[in-house]
């Protein structure tokens, strides 16, 4: 931007925030601090002690295993040295890390909590935020041992949101489980496989409306298989026309119609896969259309608890374990005074599938404006081994987005009462003296602010204050500001005396 | 406030600068320009017009940042840097020439990979044997947006502004993802195309800036901003047709031979068929009908109208064709600003 002139002055232009953040002045902070100090006493009673790990991290550890849709938006740190560094886009993948570094390793079950930024590279737009921060948990421990994890994480999630002032949140739970075993059934190439997955994660939005996101995995399901279809029918038809019975005179043939092959394939990968295809296409259309039937029965497994679980009776045999999981987890939330009318089943819930490996939920939240998530989570089993480690690591987690959890508070007309807070003095500077006494103030853990302007009006009626004081000492002058009152005090302290939690006035 | 001058960025040169030339110039808006070596011209007739050349990437920059209000590009160039020039918004996507595709490429002696699912596997594969599967492009963030939807994370973009299409052969990628509109360049360094593999179909468009259209809307119907995109309206709705007008014999039955003629023209694709009655010179009845008919077509037509009875068929070249009830660029322009703004 041209520097402009402004009555014969040039003015610099204006240097402006970055899009998709957000200044929180004092005001605006206040509230986001209180409830990330709310969430973060809830999990620490819960055995979760805070930990930090590094806003930079590498590429690759949110390229393995993070979802297409978070890959697609990492924020990479431009610079020679630095091409493969990227700003983290949540802080699972960073914490597993953390664990799978740490000399010695730690005990399982290893219970965390965070708070901090995260950076999306997402479409600007009013309201979208490209940093912003997450609330949450991690729970490390050992795979297969049971839903007690589980349960203990969704019910800490949906425990820390009541003790913010919603209480009335609906738990939706998804379970990964059942797609990946209809997939793995299916004989689809893996490759195939993890493709549908990412296509089915990504078609739907978990505050969506259920009937919405039905919709939507089902559209996603239908255009997918339609692509396989398609694409199976080129491998057959190219197969017909370039595929001998024989290997040998397949290379033959190959090699004649090109006698040079570019690239860094050999001939020989180029006709495996071809062979390999032509023969997945001669016998998978009819595979694609069950998969299809039950994809949509599966879409259509959705509504409270108990009558879901009546009608998974039919996919027992399909996935046994899954279906006890689920069993178990419900029984273990209503353990823990859950009610299960509460808890939503969604077995077509497709957001997180690629991530999650079994479970996977969110809390959401009635508002003015719909229907809002605020929390999401779920197990990953098999993320520690996917970022190196040589143990096979379980986990389960959620995460609050703190900027959305303000705004649906906010929406309710909820205010978090805020903690209990040391009386505030504002010390008017008429001599040098002030400095001491402030000093010495703050020393016995009064929180004193200097008033340089010698007690101007703007300072003095500040409501963050309770107390002025002028003087030079040995006496001092104080004014109560919430009664106005004016007392002089012989000394220090009795100053301290006036202002101590007990002392004055209660705050 | 007033904008003034408005500042229209074109491509310096090439066919995305030839193109708008002519569409100005049709629409009345002749560029006026020195020399090919100068930056700046004017508008003859429009004044609070002022032009100026650049590359068609600086083009999409300047028209977010608002130092340019309008802006014409290619719509590739745009789409790739979408997400982060948000305050440049897409007046006209397809200014009707500079038509080309981006598109993947792969070696043609790859005959297992036909489609787009291919890669799917293929990146897998090349994982599994402990390599990356790299792609050459130009267009990273679209690349990128492309195999994302597919599912398709493991892989590398090799970002070059080179000719893609050695890369495959010199072992740089495996694969790239390029623009081109006939495919006789990938085919002769022996690439080709594959199903599904279309990532952008992309041609000449116009952008403009979000702030500078809505204070450009604000002055309505009869500012700046409507007359010309009025005007460009009416010449893109005119390309490739012509005004027809058919005019039949008195001594035929007029009523009915100009419906024959009318019913024979709607029937091959005419558009806006009027039919009326209309005296000769000395005053008998005769009949008229007046058809847009694609110029390509009229040759075609006209021995049959003469059968069915007409005199004479003349086609008139078209400037400006509007519709009552077509769809005006500038009222869609200024609902989506507004749409924009009040979400």
């Amino acid at each position: 931007m041209s520097a402009e002139v402004t009555q014969n002055r040039a003015v610099e232009s204006r240097v402006a925030l970055v899009k998709g953040t957000a200044d929180l002045l004092p005001d605006d902070f206040s509230p986001l601090a209180e409830i990330e100090s709310l969430l973060l006493d809830r999990f620490a009673r819960s055995g979760y002690a805070p930990i930090r790990v590094p806003v930079l991290e590498n590429r690759v550890l949110h390229e393995r295993k993070s979802g297409s849709r978070i890959v697609a938006n990492l924020y990479q740190v431009d610079g020679a040295s630095n091409e493969d560094v990227c700003l983290r886009p949540e802080l699972t993948a960073g914490i597993v890390r953390a664990f799978n570094e740490a000399s010695p390793t730690p005990s399982l079950p290893w219970r965390v909590s965070y708070s901090g930024p995260v950076f999306r590279l997402l479409p600007t737009g009013p309201r979208v935020l490209r940093e912003f921060q997450q609330v949450g948990v991690e729970r490390l421990d050992t795979p297969g041992s049971g839903t007690s994890g589980d349960a203990e994480t969704i019910w800490l999630a949906h425990w820390a949101l009541s003790e913010a002032g919603i209480s009335d949140a609906t738990i939706r739970i998804g379970h990964a489980g059942l797609i990946r075993e209809l997939l793995d059934s299916s004989g689809l190439p893996r490759g195939v496989q993890v493709a549908l997955v990412e296509v089915l994660s990504e078609s739907v939005q978990a505050d969506d409306d259920p009937a919405v996101t039905g919709d939507r995995f089902l559209s996603a399901i239908e255009n997918h298989l339609e692509s396989l279809t398609a694409w199976l029918s080129t491998g057959v038809r190219n197969g017909e026309a370039a595929v001998p019975a024989d290997d040998t005179g397949a290379a033959k043939l190959f090699h004649t119609l090109y006698p040079e092959v570019v690239g860094r394939r050999a001939g020989r990968d180029v006709i495996a896969r071809l062979r390999r295809k032509w023969e997945l296409g001669q016998g998978l259309s009819g595979v694609l259309g069950s998969l299809r039937d039950r994809l949509h029965e599966l879409a259509d497994l959705r509504g409270p608890a108990p009558e879901v679980l009546a009608r998974l009776s039919r996919f027992e045999d399909v996935v046994p374990t899954m279906t006890r999981e689920l069993r178990g987890l419900v029984a273990s939330l209503q353990a823990y005074g859950i009610d299960p009318a509460r808890v939503e089943l969604d077995l077509g819930f497709g957001r997180g599938i690629g991530f999650y490996s079994q479970m996977m939920f969110v809390l959401l939240v009635d508002t003015p404006n719909g229907s809002l998530e605020v929390c999401g989570g779920g197990r990953y089993d098999g993320l520690a081994r996917a970022l190196g480690s040589a143990e096979d690591v379980g986990g389960v987690g959620f995460a609050f987005g703190l900027e959305r959890l303000r705004d649906v508070l906010a929406a309710r007309g909820i205010k978090i009462p805020s903690t209990k807070k040391p009386k505030q003095i504002l010390v008017v500077a008429r001599d040098a003296n002030a400095f001491g006494l402030a000093s010495w103030l703050r020393g016995q853990g009064l929180t004193v602010v200097i008033d340089e302007n010698g007690g101007a009006r703007s300072q003095t009626s500040d409501r963050r204050f309770d107390f002025v004081v002028e003087g030079s000492g040995p006496s001092y002058r104080v004014t109560d500001l919430a009664s106005g009152k004016e007392t002089t005090v012989p000394s220090r302290e009795d100053l301290l005396r006036l202002s101590s939690p007990t002392g004055g006035r209660s705050s | 406030m007033i904008i003034d001058p408005i500042r229209l960025a074109l491509p310096s040169k090439g066919h995305l600068y030839d193109g708008i030339v002519e569409i100005l110039k049709t629409a009345g808006y002749k560029v006026r320009r020195a020399s090919d070596r100068q930056y700046e011209a004017t508008i003859s007739g429009h004044p609070r017009f002022h032009v100026v050349f650049m590359r068609p990437t600086d083009i999409v920059s300047q028209v977010h940042e608002g130092r340019c209000h309008l802006g014409v590009t290619g719509y590739d160039v745009f789409a790739e840097r979408a997400v982060e020039v948000d305050q440049a918004k897409v007046v006209y996507q397809d200014l009707g020439y500079g038509g080309c595709r981006l598109v993947v490429a792969v070696p043609e002696s790859w005959i297992d990979v036909s489609h787009a699912l291919d890669l799917v596997e293929l990146a897998a594969e090349f994982k599994d044997a402990g390599k990356t599967f790299r792609v050459s492009t130009k267009y990273p963030q679209l690349t990128q947006e492309f195999f994302r939807r597919r599912g398709i994370v493991h892989y590398q973009v090799i970002d070059s502004d080179g000719a893609l299409e050695l890369h495959p052969s010199l072992g740089i990628a495996d694969i790239i993802v390029d623009l081109t509109s006939s495919g006789t360049t990938l085919k002769d360094n022996r690439l080709r195309e594959i199903e599904g593999g279309t990532v952008l179909e992309s041609a000449s468009c116009l952008i403009g800036n979000a702030p500078a259209l809505r204070a450009l809307g604000e002055e309505g119907q009869g500012g700046p901003l409507a007359l010309i995109l009025d005007a460009i309206d009416g010449v893109r709705a005119s390309e490739g047709w012509l005004h027809l007008e058919v005019v039949g014999s008195p001594a035929e039955p007029a009523p009915k031979t100009a419906e024959a003629v009318a019913k024979y023209l709607t029937e091959g694709g005419a558009q806006h068929v009027a039919r009326g009655q209309v005296w000769d010179a000395v005053g008998k009845d005769a009949w008229r009908v007046t058809a847009l008919v694609q110029a390509k077509r009229v040759p075609a037509l006209q021995r049959t109208l003469f059968q069915l009875g007409a005199l004479r068929v003349v086609a008139l070249p078209t400037r400006f064709v509007y519709d009552r009830d077509g769809e005006s660029t500038f009222d869609r322009v200024q609902r989506e600003i507004a749409a924009v703004t009040t979400s």
